[in-house]
């Protein structure tokens, strides 16, 4: 009797497994340590070492400005300056591990910037760059504001100010120590703690990595685009909240910014193995309807870049002048955080939760 | 003639006189759990992330004044089960203890609904029947106090109720998992399974489609099953072998915190008296306490008339899905409370929008800007948080001078490895929906492709 039940539950057993289709792999194997090494040593270590080299070119070109405010001075400091806002931003998907214990995002790259805070901290002379109340005064945002609020003139004059180009010294030196010391981290163990953390659940690499991949692609929609183009303020826009306000580079800044979130998902990096996220998730099968989950990520991104690089430059602009044009590309990255922050975690089971918590 | 011999049956089984050994053993283990929970809830900081971090709380119909108030009061409460599981386990001012316990710890589950878990559920009612069993009657404070007469011989149905309640989580559990997504498909545990193919000797097999299959048709067996073959002395053994290997392997794989430890200790009390007596015999020598080999009374009383209701409720409650419309796992409605433990992926995305009627201007609203990432992550796929949410949103615009708020909303939604779909008719102003409703007609309905 017994045995007879038995063979009769294996038969419901096979008979389930045998009338489901075949057009599958069986199995789903997958190597995450190679996927994390590739993004690590192809992607994330070169773009904390050319953000830590241009921040340090950044440190000397402001110093030569300090001590001498001319022209060719200011110009190489701008040029110093677009060249780590640049690199910072093929940075800022990677806000876990070193960088999150440094909170090196809202320290480098907090806007819009408080222009009476900065101009209380020249005034006083005396600042703390790592207090909160100095976030929004400091970072990128503020050097945007230093060397390109005014004319040419008018910034060379203020640059002769000690207080003005002490501040201005400050924050670049609080960008390259930040850089520095995030690039040593990896550098000297975080890599193996990264690639090693094999798992999907939080504190895995898979897991920091698309979750805060995830966080950078909704800031990028809400605040390069979204804020400005009144997506929160019931319609009222604020041109002026855009990144890069001052620099009109808010457009090159949110495009380098999702150039490197595309990178992330398909690995196509020069010289590395070419596994990213769109092969994980092809190893497991993930589909979206009719298409492989990846190609219909890609696809949507992809959308949302053609629809941000048809954009007049800078965005503070396209939202005045092209302003249905700007609602598109928003809503194109609408329909892309769609795919990247449940689509993809949900196939990867990736816990798409920053908050630590039991299931059932 | 039929009916006389059900009674006897019932009686039999029910109200036939059994030793009280298993009945204790349960409360020292239960007791031990629970002090253990609290103190691990505790120490990972959840109070502060869970109850004292959100300002908005998805209230349960007609309970919105259960709130946290203040983080004494909660600290309190926390600080009251753990007092109360310690007496529960000493069986001292037991049925105060076992009170306080159930009070204090049903209190906290009901403050927010994305904090459900079936087994808070399974705690709840499991420490609302220990208010009214007599599982201190032996080897407890109370009786060597003298505050209530020892026994060693109790009315079976105590413990028979407890393996009632054990035999509705499992056997629930399996009818859930009786569905085309989780037999056909081997969803969710295709997922889940191949996100562990990192585990060392285990991995690779998990990887593997026939490894999910196997794993979705042994745990639907096991749920549906598992409590006759507990009932049955020759296979007891065997059963338990199979308990501690199935919540072994959920605790490995699954994010599922104390649940699994709960169970395999839970269903000890299937075990026989003698086994039971033997526990609490190391147990004394542990303590050195020597609780009475015999008492003079014994503990006989009916099943009491409420437990019966009690019983239904517990049968009909699971069931109630059946009257509710809608597809279960896409509206959710009668979702809770049913023992539907692990049984879906299911993720979303939801956004809101806010237009000012008066001058039809509308703004996005990010639900993070005030909920908690777990009250995000609940909500985005449940419709009747969506709609408290939606009218927490009406009240908050309305108090910023927005006179009439309208509000509608998105999710895109994946469910077991489908692609994201829309879960919500945007056009719909929620505000017009009461909370108090179960019409969810601004739902779409789900599309299987």
């Amino acid at each position: 009797m017994k045995k007879i039940s038995a063979i009769s539950l294996a038969c419901i057993f096979l008979l389930g497994v045998s009338c489901t289709p075949q057009e599958e792999n069986d199995s789903n194997t997958f190597d995450r340590k190679a996927l994390l090494d590739n993004i690590a040593t192809e992607l994330i270590i070169p773009n904390y070492e050319q953000l830590a080299s241009t921040s340090a070119e950044l440190t000397v070109q402001a110093e030569l400005l300090a001590s001498t405010p001319s022209a060719e001075n200011l110009a190489a400091t701008k040029q110093a300056f677009t060249n780590a806002y640049t690199a910072w931003q093929a940075c800022s998907s990677f806000e876990f591990g070193p960088a999150a214990t440094a909170i090196m995002k809202s320290l480098l790259n907090t806007y819009p910037t408080d222009v009476a805070q900065i101009q209380a901290n020249i005034e006083s002379g005396s600042f703390n760059l790592n207090q909160v109340s100095n976030i929004d005064a400091s970072g990128f945002p503020a050097l945007d504001y230093l060397l390109y609020h005014a004319d040419e003139a008018t910034v060379l004059t203020e640059m002769q100010n000690t207080n003005t180009n002490a501040y201005l010294l400050a924050i670049c030196e609080q960008i390259e120590s930040i850089s520095a010391a995030t690039l040593q981290a990896w550098k000297s163990g975080y890599y193996d703690t990264f690639v090693n953390a094999t798992g999907t659940d939080v504190g895995s690499g898979l897991g920091m990595l698309v979750n805060e991949l995830n966080r950078d692609f909704e800031l990028i929609k809400n605040f390069k685009v979204g804020v400005p183009l009144g997506k929160r303020s019931l319609g009222e826009i604020f041109p002026e909240k855009v990144e890069a306000y001052y620099s009109k580079k808010s457009l090159d800044m949110a495009l380098s910014n999702l150039q490197t979130i595309r990178l992330i998902i398909t690995g196509d990096i020069a010289d590395g193995n070419q596994i990213g996220l769109a092969e994980h998730l092809d190893a497991v099968n993930a589909r979206y309807n009719e298409q492989l989950l990846s190609e219909a990520i890609l696809q949507q991104l992809d959308k949302g870049i053609e629809a941000m690089e048809a954009l007049n430059s800078p965005i503070d602009e396209a939202i005045v002048e092209q302003f249905a044009a700007t609602e598109t590309a928003y809503n194109e990255l609408q329909s892309t955080v769609t795919l990247l922050k449940v689509d993809m975690p949900s196939q990867l089971a990736v816990l798409i939760t920053y908050q630590d918590n039991d299931g059932d | 003639m039929i009916i006389k011999r059900v009674q006897d049956l019932f009686n039999q089984v029910v109200n036939k006189p059994v030793k009280i050994y298993p009945l204790v053993v349960f409360r020292i283990l239960f007791g031990a759990m629970m002090a253990l929970s609290v103190v691990r809830f505790l120490s990972k900081g959840w109070v502060q992330d869970v109850y004292l971090a959100p300002r908005f709380f998805f209230s349960y119909w007609g309970m919105d004044f259960i709130q946290p108030y203040h983080p004494i009061f909660i600290y309190t409460l926390f600080g009251l089960m753990l007092i109360a599981s310690l007496g529960i386990i000493l069986g001292a001012y037991y049925r105060l203890s076992a009170s306080l316990f159930f009070l204090a710890f049903t209190y906290i589950e009901l403050i927010d609904k994305s904090t459900y878990l079936n087994h808070y559920y399974f705690v709840s009612l499991i420490a609302f029947l220990l208010i009214f069993l007599p599982a201190h009657r032996y080897f407890s404070w109370d009786v060597k106090r003298g505050a209530v007469e020892g026994t060693n011989q109790i009315s079976a149905w105590p413990i028979r109720l407890i393996q009632f309640q054990l035999a509705m989580v499992y056997i629930f559990a399996g009818i859930a998992k009786l569905n085309p997504d989780w037999l056909l498909e081997a969803q969710p545990l295709r997922i889940w399974l191949q996100a562990h193919q990192d585990m060392p000797l285990l991995g690779p097999l998990l990887a593997q489609k026939a490894t999910a299959y196997f794993f979705s048709w042994a745990g639907a067996l096991y749920d549906l099953f598992i409590v006759f073959f507990l009932l049955n002395n020759r296979w007891r053994s065997f059963a338990y072998v199979a308990v501690v290997v199935f919540h072994g392997f959920t605790a490995l794989l699954f994010p599922i915190g104390m649940f699994p430890y709960i169970m395999v200790l839970s269903t000890l009390i299937f075990f026989s008296e003698d086994f039971h007596q033997k526990v609490i015999q190391r147990l004394a020598k542990l303590i050195r306490y020597q609780a009475p080999e015999t008492y003079t009374q014994n503990w006989a009383q009916k099943l009491p008339k409420a437990f019966i209701l009690y019983i239904l409720i517990q049968i009909i409650v699971p069931l109630r899905f059946l009257v509710l419309p809608g597809n279960l796992y896409w509206n959710e409605l009668g979702y809770r409370y049913s023992w539907r433990v692990m049984l879906m992926e299911k993720a979303g995305y939801a956004t809101f929008w806010i237009t000012d009627s008066s001058t039809g201007k509308t703004a996005e609203i990010a639900p993070s800007d005030y909920l908690t990432p777990l009250q995000v992550k609940m909500m985005a796929t449940q419709p009747d948080m969506i709609l408290q949410f939606a009218h927490f949103l009406k009240k908050e615009f309305q108090a910023q001078g927005i006179a009439n708020p309208e509000v509608r909303a998105q999710s895109y939604v994946t469910f077991n490895g489908r692609g994201s779909r829309p879960f919500l008719d945007s056009s719909v102003d929620l505000t017009q929906f009461s909370i108090y409703s179960t019409d969810l007609s601004w739902v779409l309905p789900f599309q299987d492709q």
